[in-house]
Formats: C-alpha cells, sequence, structure tokens
C-alpha cells in the first residue's frame, strides 16, 4: 500500500533559517502519529509540510498523491483542501456563529460564487451534515451561536468539525492539549483518535506531553533541531532515547 | 526599528518644542493679537445682535416677508432636515456598496498570493490602480465635487447625489482597505491552508473580524454625510442649508438659530441610534 503521506530527504526553511533538514516519513490511511519533541525541534513546519502549506527546498513530498515541488498551485490547493488542520490558536473567525465557521471548512470547493452562497445561505443537506458532526463531537446545541461566545473546549471542537467538514483523509493536529488542563487533555486525545479512527484518517498530532503520546498513539516520532531522531512504536523507544529528545544541553 | 526607549521619548520632546516654536513664529508673522479675536465698533453691534438672538429662537418667520402661500415656518425646517438625510442617507448607501468593493480591492493581501510579501505583475497594477482611484475621489472636497458637478450637469438631485458619494467612495474604500488589512490573519490563512483561493479567505476570514470598526467607522462617516448634505443647500440643493442661507441673508438671525438647533437635534439623535444599534452588537 502507498503511503498518504511520504516524505524523502525533506529539507524546507523560512527566510533562510533551516526549519526541517532530511526529514523522511511515510503515513499509511488509518495511522495514528504522534510527533515529539522540544519547542523549537520543527513539529509545526512538520505538519505544514505534510498539510502542503509549507513547500521543502530540497528532497521529496509526496501529499495524497501529488509530488508538491512540481505541482501546480490549483492541484496544491485541491490537495489541502483534503487536509484537515486543527491549529494551535484555532484560527476561527470569532464574529461568526458557529454553522458559517463549520462550513467555512469546504471554502475552496467549487466555484467562488457557490462557495459564498453555500456559507451565507446553506441548504437544509449542508446544514444537517454540520449539526451531524457537531453531535458527533457534543456541541450540537451550539449550531447557532456566535464562536466567541462559546467556551475554549468547545471552540476547539469547533476547529476539529471544521476540518471534518473538509472530508479529509488526513486530520493533522499542533499542540491540541497545549491549552487545556490535563483532565481535558486526555478527553481530547481520546475525541480526536476516535473520529480518526470511525473514518478510517491518517492523524499526526504534535504533542509536549510524552506520557500522554505513549498512551495514545501507537506510533511516536521524536524531532530535534529538524531531524527525525527515533520513529517507532511507543514501547520500543528506550530512556536513553527520551532523555536526549529533551535534554536542553545536548549539542543536537 | 527597536531603539531604546529613552532616545524616542527625547526625540518626541524636541518635535513637540519645535511645533511651539513655529507656532510663535506663525503668529508673529501673522500679527496676530489677542484683541484681534474681540469684535469692536460696527462688528460689535452685529455681533450682538446674532448672539442675542440665540436666545429667542424663531418658531415663525421672522418679519413681514412670507413666501406667498408658503408653508409654516417650523413644517420648513422639518422638510429640509428630511431632504437633508434624504441625500445623506442615498449618497451614503451607494458610497457604502462602492467603498466596500473598492476597498477590497485596494487591500494588499487581495493581490498578494501566498508566499509574496507584495502583488507582482499585473496584480500590482491593478492594486495601485484601485488605490490611486481611491485617492483620486477623495482628495476632492465634496463641496468642490459639488461646484463641478453643478457646472457639468446642473443643478438637480444627481448632482448632489454623486458630489457626495463620490469622496464618501473613496474615503471608505481607505479606511475599509486599511482596516481589512489590521485585521487578524490568522482565520484567513488557516483556510488557505485548507485549500481556499485567497480572495475567498480574504472575504471569509478577515472580513467578519474588521466588520465591528468598518461599521463604526461608517456611522461616523454617515454623520459627516449629514452635515455636508446641509451644506450642500448652499448651493441651491433643496437641503437644510438653502434655508439657512435664506434667513442669515435676510439679517434673520432668529430663524438662523432654530435652523442651528434643529440640526444639532439631529446629529445628536443620529449618534444616540448609532450608539444603541454597536452597543447592541447588531454588527
Amino acid at each position: 500500500m502507498t503511503p498518504l503521506l511520504q516524505l524523502d530527504g525533506l529539507h524546507a526553511q523560512a527566510g533562510g533559517f533551516p526549519l526541517l533538514s532530511g526529514v523522511d516519513l511515510g503515513v499509511q490511511a488509518g495511522e495514528q502519529v504522534a510527533l515529539l519533541g522540544p519547542s523549537g525541534a520543527g513539529k509545526t513546519s512538520l505538519l505544514r509540510v505534510l498539510g502542503g502549506s509549507l513547500l521543502p527546498t530540497h528532497g521529496h513530498a509526496r501529499i495524497l498523491g501529488c509530488d508538491v515541488e512540481s505541482a501546480t498551485s490549483a492541484d496544491l490547493r485541491n490537495t489541502r483542501a483534503h487536509i484537515g488542520f486543527v491549529h494551535q490558536d484555532l484560527a476561527l473567525i470569532p464574529t461568526l456563529r458557529v454553522l458559517q465557521n463549520v462550513l467555512a471548512g469546504r471554502l475552496g470547493r467549487g466555484g467562488t460564487l457557490a462557495a459564498m452562497r453555500a456559507l451565507l445561505w446553506p441548504s437544509k443537506a449542508q446544514r444537517l451534515d454540520v449539526l451531524a458532526l457537531l453531535d458527533r463531537l457534543g456541541i450540537g446545541d451550539k449550531l447557532y451561536e456566535r464562536l466567541e461566545s462559546l467556551s475554549g473546549g468547545e471552540q476547539q471542537r469547533v476547529a476539529l468539525a471544521r476540518a471534518l467538514y473538509q472530508e479529509p483523509k488526513v486530520l493533522l493536529a499542533d499542540e491540541p492539549i497545549a491549552a487545556v488542563d490535563p483532565a481535558r487533555a486526555r478527553s481530547v486525545l481520546e475525541l480526536l483518535t476516535a473520529v480518526a479512527r470511525e473514518r478510517n484518517l491518517a492523524l499526526v498530532v504534535s504533542l509536549h506531553q510524552a506520557d500522554l503520546a505513549r498512551e495514545f498513539f501507537p506510533r511516536l516520532v521524536g524531532l530535534r533541531a529538524g531531524r527525525v531522531v527515533f520513529d517507532r512504536p511507543a514501547g520500543a523507544i528506550s530512556d536513553a532515547e527520551w532523555a536526549e529528545l529533551y535534554d536542553l544541553e545536548a549539542t543536537p | 526599528m527597536n531603539a531604546p526607549h529613552a532616545p524616542r521619548g527625547l526625540a518626541r520632546r524636541h518635535v513637540v518644542f519645535a511645533i511651539l516654536v513655529a507656532a510663535a513664529l506663525a503668529a508673529w508673522y501673522l500679527d496676530l493679537s489677542w484683541r484681534g479675536l474681540l469684535p469692536r465698533g460696527q462688528g460689535l453691534a452685529l455681533w450682538r445682535r446674532f448672539f442675542a438672538a440665540a436666545l429667542r429662537p424663531a418658531f415663525d418667520y421672522e418679519g413681514s416677508w412670507r413666501p406667498a402661500d408658503g408653508p409654516p415656518f417650523l413644517w420648513v425646517i422639518v422638510q429640509s432636515l428630511f431632504e437633508t438625510c434624504r441625500f445623506a442617507l442615498a449618497s451614503m448607501g451607494l458610497a457604502l456598496v462602492f467603498g466596500l468593493a473598492l476597498g477590497i480591492f485596494a487591500s494588499r493581501s487581495f493581490w498578494t498570493k501566498s508566499g509574496e510579501s507584495d502583488p507582482a505583475g499585473w496584480r500590482r497594477l491593478a492594486w495601485s490602480g484601485a488605490r490611486a482611484l481611491a485617492t483620486l475621489l477623495r482628495s476632492v472636497h465634496e463641496l468642490l465635487w459639488a461646484l463641478v458637478l453643478l457646472a457639468a450637469i446642473g443643478l438637480g438631485e444627481t448632482a448632489a447625489l454623486l458630489a457626495l458619494t463620490l469622496p464618501f467612495t473613496g474615503i471608505l474604500a481607505k479606511i475599509f482597505s486599511e482596516q481589512l488589512e489590521e485585521a487578524p490573519g490568522g482565520a484567513s490563512l488557516a483556510l488557505e491552508a485548507a485549500g481556499s483561493p485567497r480572495a475567498r479567505a480574504l472575504l471569509v476570514g478577515r472580513l467578519p473580524l474588521a466588520w465591528p470598526d468598518m461599521a463604526a467607522y461608517a456611522f461616523y462617516r454617515f454623520e459627516c454625510a449629514v452635515r455636508s448634505s446641509a451644506v450642500l443647500g448652499f448651493f441651491g440643493f433643496p437641503t437644510f442649508g438653502y434655508h439657512l442661507e435664506l434667513s442669515y441673508h435676510s439679517l434673520h438671525y432668529r430663524e438662523v438659530w432654530t435652523q442651528l438647533y434643529a440640526l444639532a437635534m439631529l446629529v445628536w439623535v443620529l449618534e444616540r441610534w448609532s450608539t444603541r444599534l454597536r452597543s447592541r452588537g447588531a454588527f
């Protein structure tokens, strides 16, 4: 089976500053992967590469069958439309209703007029689709609320609903539990992994908490200074490797 | 960019000092004196009559003259206020539509592709064109537009409407494009990351964030439109200023004060209305 996401010897940089250096990674449909590593290790950059938003400077990235180096911008947009991304700051639109925020997930589909009409005057079928999604995430009663009136946890579920409304093949989440208390963190990860399993999505999540990563994810990828230091099942990572990952003194 | 704080404060103090010196020099050059502010002789008598009238506004035509079969004085005021609002509302309605469209075209992000910092090629041309048009429209004051249009198409509703609509479109376009630029871009970028083209992401991810500020500014501009529309009457359009000028030139100062009070009341009512709409979170 060919992987949904495949990176080979990938380098990426921003303004001459290296973000990722020689990353090899393949993710299959239905696989659940946690990215670990200290701040600045390149977790977010790697997620953006997997989402088709950050283009490599060297090496090869094949995302949902699209070779991003040679793809046209229309191909890239089409690829991105099939990748759900839950951003760390959620990146929702506070002045719009929950319904519109979720509908915006399909803004990239079809022509401009059709897309805008679906957002402003959604059909009954579209509204029911959104409602079903919100119900699954436990916030069905918030459909017509203004986003800014929701709690942080509820807003995160709206962000997840927007990503799922894209009908993605891949779900990416950047530090979904960074701003959540420990009790809530567990339920966020339970929800993410459960919906990904239900829909057979490839799930890639960046995390800081090694213990939670071990508990919820069968496969862990350790990043340090833009390089992959391990890529293994949770049980097969030695204490020394853990120590090295977070050892701030060690030279990378 | 990030200069230490103290020298910047020092520079600001120098600027303030320089402005004060320039003001003193200008006053000396123009030979200004405090006594010049107070009227004397003939002027003083007129001044007294004018301000004495403030305490006794007229409720009917002052003096013996009245228009033949004319409506009562207060009714004329009501009617002219209505005309004033009519022109202001109509031209603001048009200016909002055109200003919003032009404002979107004049914003940098509308023409910038992801990865660029500035628009390139023909997109840069379109961007500059939209900005130049907005500048051109607003660099001519509405009263000058009125003079030009009077000469071009004559005294009529179209001329009055265009005289207000054209500059207000330019002003709204400039402010709207800036407010759009200043709105946080995170949601817009996220929509692009989900496969949306940039222009759509801008409309959905940024415009709603700038919306409350844009509504507040549009209300302020509407107040300005009411005042400008009133002044258009001085050129013969049937708005407030027409009757004000008539009364003033007939030396009917009590009539003038009634009209000024009425205009102030109208502006106050509009101000209350806009505050209430905004505090209710209607936008």
